[in-house]
């Protein structure tokens, strides 16, 4: 089941090629599980390959079983918000290629205006949250307004609850691996390109940068200034500080979230760098309430334990939590009517909404 | 104070990309139209995405005689009309390296008093021939470019973009050289069956990715890495 050879595919048409991987269509190929899908396949290149050695099949395979073995109404929930890997393609060997997934839905590309003319259209990365009005403006982008960015917000405080209650960490996160659809009506975003996510425990698949430049959690970056200060010689500390550098957890993730926050509320130029949540603070307490300010405050602390979990940000960015500021939540993208609803403390949760207090 | 650790400084590293040209006549037509369509590209890429906005500053020049700024580094979302190359005159590329040297210094100032931190910028070289100045002239100036006690001495990558070029005659204008200290760049001749034309699109390809992939590099100690120099699988025409 969690196996494709390549040759099942049919025929392919190139959409992308990045530094680890190439993205072909796959458009003659239907699985009887995913009925009305279309699928890209993602070849990783093989300096990606060679990267992750002997365990890629293994690493591919956990990735794909882990989706396997959710329950039917949450794997729905779970593919209504993530783009993860369906099937390892294998080649003729059985060696592990790459993967299928879901082709992204229309709704999240963008049509971006060039300065010779014609237009280039690429999905629409969170990222493009992060810049000042006028370029926006002036390359296509719909504008968005603070409601729908905290709306925005929310959306991806959901998905990573959602992955956190299920024991995933995401890990890289950065402007580039969430996109979103702005449409007033539903605001909604997708994760994706979750290579580097790991279900705790484990090992991440690729042995990948674990953060990415002006995303690094304090954590990192104190281990960054140790190690640029080393003795080279010293190679034990080396190795300790390297591991200390690599740390991907819960807290990590919540830290980039409040960076993508601020960013996404307090957004200009140098917004896409900056770490200083003074203007997101104020957005934040006027839009949302003082609770959502002080969850900002304490997701960057620099350490760990004095951060909150992805869904007091959930809960705090609901309506009826705030101060009566924020529209009314994006409906549901799917429910069900027979969703187990795991509880934890006073939480509850309900799929197609994550955590609610009850 | 609490035993919370403190956030280290974490400056924003801002990436310095010069293109520097050859407007000799001989660039005059397909070649130098090639090149126009360099900068619309690179600002579209820049412009698509806030975060290479933010970090990434790109300049060009051009040279013939003499050597002109094109485009002064910054910003290029502030660029309205972008600016168009022209020919004229012969091959110095001691007026090239000369006029470089000057604006880097100048240029590299002004960033860090922005208060980023830089790195050494790169400087993607694109000429059609050899130099038309006296060789220990142009020597003279790449040495002083080059300089080790200049701070802002570049990574230097020319690209010849006819196939008449022999393949190592760019090599002396590659900074650093391998055993040199620093990673060693390269000279890339083109060796493809298209024109001068067709070079110069493939080097704003290979531009472009270098500029991407420079903005999520980290180096050894984790912290964010500058520059990342053309992957060669990307230049399989080129010798």
């Amino acid at each position: 089941m969690s196996e494709l050879p390549l040759r099942r595919l049919g025929r392919l048409e190139q959409l992308a090629r990045g530094g680890t991987a190439t993205v072909f269509l796959a458009p003659d190929l239907r699985l009887p599980d995913l009925p009305g899908s279309r699928f890209v396949y993602k070849r990783y290149t093989g300096a990606t390959k060679r990267r992750a050695g002997p365990s890629l099949a293994g690493g591919l395979s956990g990735f794909v079983r882990f989706r396997d073995r959710l329950p039917d109404a949450q794997r729905a929930t779970w593919d209504a918000r993530i783009i993860w890997p369906l099937r390892v393609v294998v080649d003729e060997d059985g060696a592990a290629d790459g993967v299928l997934m879901r082709l992204i839905p229309d709704r999240y590309f963008q049509d971006f205006r060039k300065r010779s003319g014609g237009l280039h259209r690429k999905p629409r990365e969170i990222e493009t949250l992060f810049g000042d009005d006028a370029t926006a403006r002036r390359t296509g982008l719909p504008p968005v307004d603070a409601g729908d960015r905290l709306r925005l917000i929310r959306a991806v405080a959901g998905a990573y609850a959602m992955m956190h209650r299920q024991n995933v960490v995401v890990g890289d996160v950065s402007g580039r691996n969430i996109i979103y659809d702005p449409d007033p009506a539903r605001p909604s975003v997708l994760v994706v390109d979750v290579d580097s996510a790991r279900v705790r425990g484990t090992r991440a698949v690729f042995g990948m940068q674990p953060h990415t430049p002006n995303w690094q959690p304090p954590e990192a970056l104190a281990a960054s200034a140790e190690l640029a200060r080393l003795d080279p010689a010293d190679t034990d500390a080396h190795d300790r500080l390297r591991a200390r550098w690599a740390v991907q957890s819960t807290t990590t993730d919540v830290y980039k979230f409040a960076l993508m926050a601020a960013r996404i509320l307090a957004n200009g130029r140098g917004a896409a760098v900056r770490r200083d949540p003074a203007g997101a603070h104020r957005i934040l307490r006027e839009r949302a309430g003082a609770q959502a300010a002080a969850l900002l405050d304490a997701s960057l602390s620099p350490a760990g334990r004095d951060r909150p979990a992805m869904r007091d940000w959930y809960e705090a960015l609901h309506p009826a939590g705030s101060q009566g500021c924020l529209p009314e939540p994006e409906a549901p993208l799917r429910t069900s009517r027979n969703s187990e609803r795991p509880v934890s403390g006073d939480w509850e949760w309900t799929d197609g909404q994550g955590w609610t207090r009850g | 104070m609490s035993d919370v650790p403190q956030v280290p400084d974490d400056r924003t590293l801002a990436l310095a990309f010069y293109l520097l040209v050859d407007v000799s006549y001989s660039m005059d037509g397909a070649p130098l139209d090639a090149v126009n369509r360099i900068l619309p590209e690179v600002i579209d890429t820049i412009e698509e995405s806030p975060t290479l906005g933010d970090v990434v500053r790109f300049g060009a020049l051009d040279f013939a005689d003499d050597a002109r700024t094109v485009l002064p580094l910054g910003d290029l979302r502030d660029v309205r009309a972008i600016p168009q190359f022209t020919a004229r005159g012969g091959t110095s590329y001691a007026a090239a390296f000369r006029r470089l040297r000057h604006d880097i210094g100048h240029d590299l100032a002004r960033l860090r008093g922005e208060g980023f931190q830089v790195y050494r910028p790169a400087v993607f070289f694109v000429t059609d021939g050899a130099p038309t100045d006296a060789v220990p002239e142009v020597r003279a100036a790449f040495a002083e470019l080059t300089d080790p006690g200049f701070r802002g001495r570049p990574n230097i990558i020319p690209f010849g973009v006819t196939p008449e070029l022999p393949g190592d005659s760019l090599e002396p204008w590659v900074h650093p050289k391998p055993g040199t200290g620093g990673k060693p760049m390269r000279s890339y001749v083109y060796g493809g069956a298209g024109d001068a034309a067709t070079a110069i699109r493939q080097i704003a390809d290979v531009l472009i990715s270098s500029i991407v992939a420079s903005a999520n590099s980290v180096n050894d100690a984790g912290a964010a890495g500058g520059f990342v120099p053309p992957d060669d699988d990307d230049l399989g025409d080129w010798i």
